[in-house]
């Protein structure tokens, strides 16, 4: 006697038929195709990314420091049967040898690597004969391998030679590809590569000077494990253990901040998406409350309902997933398209796990979202067809709330994140209160005005309150959603605006480091003489925060606040440096009680909990600096101008070993003229960051045109959800409207009623939206992004003027024919339904 | 033969004592009185009186759609008070129809699907089977060139005359009909009682229908009369 499934499924393709389900679908669809979609680009990303890992570390494990590593700790190493090479990586500028006169000069990323390298992978490379060779070894000493880059920049063949420092090369090869080149800051500049043995004759190592040292280890994974947990106490901070899982190439920063971006922009469009099918659901089921009573009447078991119900819900989850995971399918290459240029050319192929997602995203909405209201269906009484009264067509909706742990499913399956969870959810429970409240009070005030008001006025109002159930929840619905679109842009600006605050227009384009002392002075001279103009030069000496108030600050703070994790560039100055503004404080000046005065940045004072006249200890080398916070300061990180966590006043620094650094900014013209300048100070490297620029530009400009992509499906959901709120009234609407004009109400009023309605659910739902978007900006902003929180003034204006304009046109467009249709034919055919 | 014999041995319907009360606002209301009453099977009975006067409640228990306060009732000899909801649907879908004042077609349904329904609730029966069935009674009330029509796009009388062939498709022992005649002009109203009492004949289903038209309840075997949620029964003129 049961129910079959093709019953249920026969029913299911008639509810299509009368378009009842349209709605529902595509809300389903929407939000299985993002998730899919999303997910299928994110994962081939990540695995192309981890892929390239093992090459691109040329070890099984990597030791990252900023000093050589003692002796005895790799013949302990040898000791445990590892494999080990060594390579010192530092920008410096080369030479042409026959070049006297230091144009033809540039900048390389100089590599010099021990025999052993490479651990892992191959180099490979071209000879002179153009014979191509993959090779395990690098350079022998005295000579040099290049990137064809440097070739046609010096303008040299092999077989020249070139000058790096005060020695000589003979260039041997061309390096066509070197697994673990670009992994760092200085992996920017074009390869040159030299054995390890000749690095003392170059002169370019001092004390102080910025070289990255690596150490590749290779061998069982066991031993590894035991070397390492043997090393690192002993090397404490100061060294950075990189491993296959963590070591993803430059660029890739940049993708894993956009794809994190699509992932949250994503759940957003999920969750809007999940609210469509919760309120299409509702409209399902007040139009079927009768239908269920006219099975029931006809025989239909309550077994017999819920099997028809939970076969056309297995039906429609079927249909939805297969049709959403098709379109996932297709939208992963509009990301791939978008992204192209920046990610490997072959993607690998995806696992099952984004279509697990995508389906058990169309799962948790169906059942968080749809099957309550279904639930509820199953209970409906026969003798309802006996009496014509009308249901409530919320009274569906008060199952929503069973939806929240549904929508906190969805979002941890799709991001993984707990803390995005927590805080959207948080975001969206903080909106719910509110929400209710307001509404009630609109509820107050609307019986107020509403008796006074006009008859339009009270018109509308009364449309507000007859309904208040559902303009409580479309208020609360509406409100949820655009807070989510809100959050959504707010992001993307403030995470454009991150990217592009690391490259403002006009600011300094070339950072000369390295500068010995004793080339200060003269230096600053010669850079004059060719007109370039030059901020302040900066003295940098090298030391590790290592106490705040007597304590150690790596027991104070876990490795989020990296500042205190590792070395950092301390500096002094006479006067404040040019936009830094003393926030508090004074000055640092005359040391009063023994402590060195120093300056703090106000962002980091603030994440270190620190304040003026607080007590911090510095390392610097092997010597102790107790300090006490003078001041704390402000300064634009925008300008591509020397900035320092720390500034000490004269008299503090000077005698420990110090490099200088300075930017200046120099036209296309006088390119040949630094170079020239600066073959006279082979330590000072100069960095040019306008090709940094160009590439970061590019990546942001593509990164946002992929998350355009998705805000478009998102603001697709939100268009949804409010269709599907409109379409929850619309036989109401019909109904009254029809009533009214045939007792002689005009077009005019009854859209103008209309108009009132929607107008006071748009403006409370988008100042609640304002409300709960400034604050779920807040949180986002200041605890995952870790971004700088401002006020947003736009929001509280835009977001109410948009939500109300859209509500309020959507809202007269789609509910226009209900002053369209002929009357009769509205209440025959609600007759029909009744 | 047999089946009308058995019929005629056991009432299609009784009930006993029965009564109904709600809970209001202000207070306990009883709605229904005391109802004695039994129908024979194959036996047309009317049920009349004024709005409110509680012949659709009454109608809603018989049918075993609502649950009395008091008394019991037995349909084709099976007691209700006995049954749990289930049982009482599968109760329905085997010996029950219904015609009501509002036609309750399914508006996502066409007119075959709307009359396919009873047949495929029952279960056990192929669809083609449940189509051709549904067909030929659609066929009987005239609508024959209706069959793929939705609710919406049919006039009234059809609508009824879709809900009639609903009703009997399921060849049910005993049909409720509730003012079937209520939201139809005089004339379509005449054509679908004709149609009503001429398949109610030939199926030889036991008729309880629900009324304030005087002329309809004259049609039919016995006339009771309710008021104030009491029944008498009237001598037929």
């Amino acid at each position: 006697m049961t129910l079959r499934m093709p019953m249920a499924w026969r029913m299911l393709g008639r509810e299509w038929r009368g378009g009842e389900l349209g709605l529902l679908f595509a809300a389903l669809v929407l939000g299985v195709a993002m998730v899919t979609g999303i997910s299928l680009f994110a994962e081939r990303l990540q695995k192309a990314l981890v892929g390239e890992a093992s090459s691109y570390l040329g070890a099984d494990r990597v030791l990252q420091l900023s000093e050589p590593l003692a002796p005895d700790y790799l013949a302990e190493a040898s000791r445990h049967g590892l494999g080990f090479a060594r390579t010192a990586l530092f920008p410096t500028m080369v030479y042409p040898t026959t070049d006297s006169s230091g144009e033809r000069s540039t900048l390389s990323a100089l590599k010099a690597v021990s025999d052993g390298y490479p651990q892992r992978g191959e180099l490979e490379t071209r000879d002179a004969a153009n014979h191509s060779a993959s090779v395990r070894h690098g350079p022998a000493p005295g000579n040099a391998w290049v990137d064809a880059n440097i070739l046609a920049q010096l303008d040299i063949r092999l077989g020249d030679r070139i000058d790096i420092g005060q020695a000589s090369f003979i260039v041997e090869r061309v390096l066509t590809r070197e697994g673990d080149a670009g992994s760092s800051f200085y992996g920017m500049g074009a390869r040159t590569m030299i054995h390890d043995g000749d690095l003392p004759a170059t002169g370019l190592v001092m004390p102080g000077s910025r070289v990255e040292y690596r150490y590749l280890f290779t061998g069982e994974r066991a031993s590894l494990d035991q070397y390492f947990a043997w090393l690192t106490p002993q090397l404490g901070k100061k060294a950075k253990v990189i491993s296959l899982e963590d070591n993803q190439p430059g660029i890739a920063g940049a993708l894993d901040k956009a794809a994190l971006f699509l992932r949250l922009s994503g759940s957003l469009g999920v969750l809007l998406a999940a609210l469509a099918a919760g309120f299409a659901a509702q409209r399902y089921c007040a139009r079927h409350t009768d239908m269920i009573a006219v099975l029931k009447t006809l025989g239909a078991t309550r077994g017999q309902v819920l099997g028809l119900l939970a076969g056309q819900m297995a039906g429609l989850w079927l249909l939805a997933t297969a049709t959403g995971a098709a379109l996932g399918y297709l939208l992963q290459f509009a990301f791939i398209t978008v992204m192209a240029d920046w990610i490997p050319a072959a993607l690998p192929a995806a696992g099952p796990m984004p279509l697990a997602m995508g389906a058990a995203t169309g799962l948790i909405c169906l059942l968080c979202f749809v099957w309550p209201a279904f639930w509820r269906l199953q209970g409906v009484p026969p003798w309802r067809v006996l009496r014509s009264d009308t249901v409530d067509s919320f009274v569906y909706g008060r199952t929503l709330w069973l939806a929240l742990p549904g929508i906190a499913a969805v979002l941890w399956l799709y991001s993984q994140d707990a803390k995005l969870v927590a805080t959207l959810m948080a975001g969206m429970l903080a909106l719910l209160l509110p929400a209710a409240t307001l509404g009630a009070l609109l509820l107050q005030a609307g019986r107020a005005i509403g008796t006074r008001a006009g008859s339009i006025w009270r018109l509308g109002m009364a449309n507000v309150l007859r309904r208040r159930w559902l303009s409580l929840l479309q208020v609360v619905v509406f409100g949820t959603g655009f807070m989510l679109l809100a959050v959504m842009v707010l992001l993307r600006g403030s995470l454009l605006d991150e990217w592009r605050m690391q490259i403002p227009p006009g600011a300094p384009n070339v950072f000369l480091i390295n500068i010995a002392s004793q080339d200060v002075e003269p230096l600053r001279r010669d850079l004059t003489s060719i007109q370039l103009s030059i901020t302040d030069i900066y003295p940098m000496v090298r030391g590790r925060l290592s106490e705040i108030n007597g304590q150690p600050a790596t027991e104070l703070f876990d490795e989020k606040v990296s500042e205190v994790y590792r070395e950092l560039n301390l500096s002094w100055a006479s006067e404040l440096p040019p936009e830094n503004v003393v926030v508090t404080g004074t000055w640092p000046g005359e040391s009063e009680d023994g402590l060195a005065p120093v300056s703090v940045e106000q962002g980091l004072a603030k994440r270190l909990k620190v304040n003026v006249g607080d007590q911090l200890v510095f390392t610097i080398g092997s010597a102790r600096l107790p300090a006490r916070i003078a001041s704390i300061r402000s300064l634009d990180w925008d300008r591509m101008t020397p900035n320092f966590y720390f500034l000490f006043g004269p008299g503090v620094l000077e005698s420990f070993n110090a490099t200088w650094m300075t930017s200046v900014y120099r036209t296309e013209q006088q390119e040949a003229a630094l170079s020239k300048l600066l073959r006279h100070y082979p330590s000072v490297t100069a960095y040019p960051v306008d090709d940094l620029i160009v590439r970061i530009q590019a990546i942001v400009q593509r990164a946002s045109l992929a998350v355009e992509v998705i805000l478009v499906l998102v603001l697709a959901a939100g268009l949804l959800v409010l269709l599907a709120c409109l379409r929850a009234s619309i036989d109401q609407r019909l109904h009254e409207s029809a009533l009214l004009r045939t007792l002689g109400a005009g077009r005019k009023r009854i859209l103008g009623a209309l108009a009132v309605e929607f107008f006071c659910i748009g403006l409370i739902a988008g100042l609640l939206a304002a409300c709960g978007a400034e604050l779920t900006a807040w949180i986002l902003q200041t605890r995952m992004f870790r971004m700088e929180y401002f006020f947003h003034p736009e929001i509280w204006i835009l977001v109410p003027a948009a939500t109300t304009a859209l509500v309020t046109t959507v809202g007269i467009a789609f509910c226009y024919r209900t002053v369209v249709i002929p009357p009769l034919s509205i209440l025959r055919e609600s007759a029909t339904q009744q | 033969m047999n089946n009308a014999l058995n019929r005629a041995a056991t009432p299609a319907l009784t009930a006993a004592g029965l009564g109904k009360t709600v809970s209001t606002p202000a207070g306990e209301l009883t709605l229904l009185h005391d109802i004695n009453l039994t129908v024979a099977a194959g036996e047309s009975i009317a049920i009349v009186g004024t709005s409110g006067s509680g012949k659709s409640t009454l109608l809603g228990l018989l049918a075993g759609l609502d649950v009395p306060s008091r008394g019991d009732i037995a349909l084709d000899g099976q007691s209700l008070t006995s049954l749990d909801e289930e049982q009482k649907a599968r109760l329905r879908a085997e010996k029950v129809g219904f015609v009501f004042q509002n036609f309750q077609l399914l508006p996502s349904l066409t007119a075959l699907e709307n009359v396919m329904l009873p047949l495929e609730l029952r279960g056990g029966i192929p669809v083609d089977e449940c189509q051709q069935r549904a067909s030929e009674f659609l066929q009987r009330v005239g609508l024959a060139t209706r069959l793929h029509h939705y609710p919406r796009t049919l006039s009234g009388g059809e609508q009824q005359r879709v809900a009639i062939a609903r009703a009997f498709a399921g060849l049910p022992a005993i049909l409720f009909a509730d003012e079937p005649t209520g939201n139809l002009d005089a004339e379509t109203a005449n054509q679908v009682v004709e149609l009503l009492f001429a398949l109610n004949r030939n199926s030889g289903a036991t008729l309880v229908l629900v009324t304030h038209d005087e002329r309809l309840a004259a049609r039919c075997q016995r006339r009771l009369r309710m008021e104030g949620g009491r029944l008498a029964e009237e001598s037929l003129p």
